[in-house]
């Protein structure tokens, strides 16, 4: 989605038409996710502010390619609500030093969502065969079911295609020059 | 490092938590010595976490490379615009209005009255349409669209279907799929839920029937759609027995929320 489209420019200006717009159309969904995922309405708010941010400053920096702003937000919001989720300790106070802490928290977030993209991104250049038996195994589906749902001859089989496959796509992962920029040490 | 089979499987047991204690501390000692090793295992990390609905890894991003974002968000046009959400929450909230404790007592009088009178009526219709907004989720459906190809006609009747515009949906997707020697489940999905957003469920159970019986690898993302066509005509049964279908088999798509579902419907 380039930049210079004059939505994204609304945007990036905070225009309240837009903004109100996000928080009737998006926000429902995302308040429906966390509630299912154990948490509050008050949580989603966060979580749906947060996201707001980052896709603000994504969109400063770089043209996203994304075929939905919505369902890119929505991806956004359900994400970092994940990363939340496996924190145990929420920053939710407003002083001065938490509001650092929590923008480190933001930037963090920032760099594993482009990871996230770029994951994604390489998944999808795989064969349609590869990215249904991935599916699965990312899935944690056995490869019993695998094998019988696939139509492989063997167990054996289908480990080596899944091999194949994960080694292909661990490749292109690694021949991005984004993976080298936004490597973990 | 070269992946092999046997390493693969060696991390993913890594992963998994599947060592022996012993077994993993010579993993890790090798790890240490090795820093393909280190990355081949944070890719796997990476891949468990984004690919799936599992727990998100969070990443030790390069020092530099932090600072650098962080700086993004310290930026005063960024506080600016945080500033801005933060008033518009607060003026939404506004909005609701507030009321007197009186008045809130005699709210909370009418409100019991009500409680009664909807506790006597049959609940079935708000509990089913309730479900089927909770459960129904149009980002689910997946793109059809072909990387660098921005005037591709199946792109075309994506952004028709993200902008609401069921109608011209069903328009361009019907002529493509008659064209077709096999069946696309993709499309077959943005043509089945434009149908179900305008209540057309005849046909939308005959779309989704069609993907249910073609002889495809996705064949099963139909038992889903139908089960939440039959919440949204509020066929109780129908819908169960499909989700029933979906419980039985954990590799079916949204085999967990189907599971869910189900039990929202038995409570």
């Amino acid at each position: 989605m380039p930049a210079t489209q004059p939505f994204i420019q609304d945007f990036l200006n905070g225009d309240a038409a837009l903004l109100g717009r996000l928080y009737k159309t998006v926000f429902p969904k995302v308040a429906r996710y966390v509630v299912q995922k154990g948490g509050t309405k008050e949580a989603a708010e966060d979580i749906f502010q947060n996201a707001l941010i980052v896709l603000y400053v994504q969109l400063k920096k770089e043209a996203l390619h994304i075929q939905s702003f919505d369902n890119y937000l929505f991806i956004v919001c359900r994400n970092l609500w994940r990363r939340e989720a496996t924190k145990k300790n929420r920053v939710t106070n407003n002083n001065e030093v938490t509001l650092v802490s929590e923008r480190t928290h933001l930037a963090r977030f920032y760099i594993e969502q482009s990871q996230w993209d770029l994951f994604q991104e390489k998944l999808k250049m795989l064969s349609q065969n590869c990215q249904e038996i991935l599916a699965l195994v990312f899935k944690k589906i056995a490869y019993k079911e695998i094998m019988e749902q696939l139509g492989y001859a063997s167990e054996t089989v289908a480990r080596q295609r899944v091999f194949k496959c994960k080694s292909k796509l661990t490749q292109l992962i690694k021949n991005d020059a984004r993976y080298v920029t936004l490597r973990k040490k | 490092m070269e992946p092999n089979s046997h390493l693969e499987e060696t991390i993913e047991r890594y992963l998994g938590n599947k060592m022996s204690p012993e077994e993993k501390t010579l993993f890790e000692v090798e790890m240490a010595s090795s820093p393909a090793l280190q990355e081949l295992v944070s890719i796997h990390q990476q891949m468990d976490s984004f690919y799936s609905e599992e727990e998100w890894v969070q990443g030790h991003p390069d020092k530099n490379l932090l600072l650098e974002k962080t700086a993004l968000f310290e930026e005063d046009d960024t506080k600016a615009f945080a500033e801005k959400l933060k008033n518009f929450r607060e003026a939404e909230r506004k909005k609701s209005p507030r009321i007197s404790t009186s008045l809130y007592y005699w709210l909370a009088g009418i409100a019991s009255v009500v409680l009664v009178l909807w506790a006597l009526l049959p609940k079935e219709t708000v509990g089913m349409q309730d479900l089927y907004l909770q459960y129904y989720q149009a980002e689910d459906i997946g793109t059809l669209h072909v990387k660098g190809d921005d005037d591709d006609p199946l792109l075309q009747i994506e952004k028709d279907f993200r902008a609401q515009n069921y109608q011209a949906t069903m328009a361009k997707a019907s002529p493509i799929l008659d064209t077709l020697s096999r069946p696309n489940v993709t499309l077959l999905l943005y043509l089945g839920n434009a149908q179900l957003q305008l209540n057309q469920f005849e046909e939308a159970e005959a779309t989704f029937n069609t993907i249910i019986h073609s002889n495809t690898l996705d064949f099963h993302k139909g038992y889903w759609y139908q089960s939440l066509l039959f919440l949204k005509k509020e066929d109780k049964v129908r819908c169960m027995d499909v989700l029933e279908v979906i419980s039985e088999h954990p590799s079916y798509f949204k085999h967990e929320a189907a599971k869910a579902l189900l039990k929202d419907l038995k409570d």
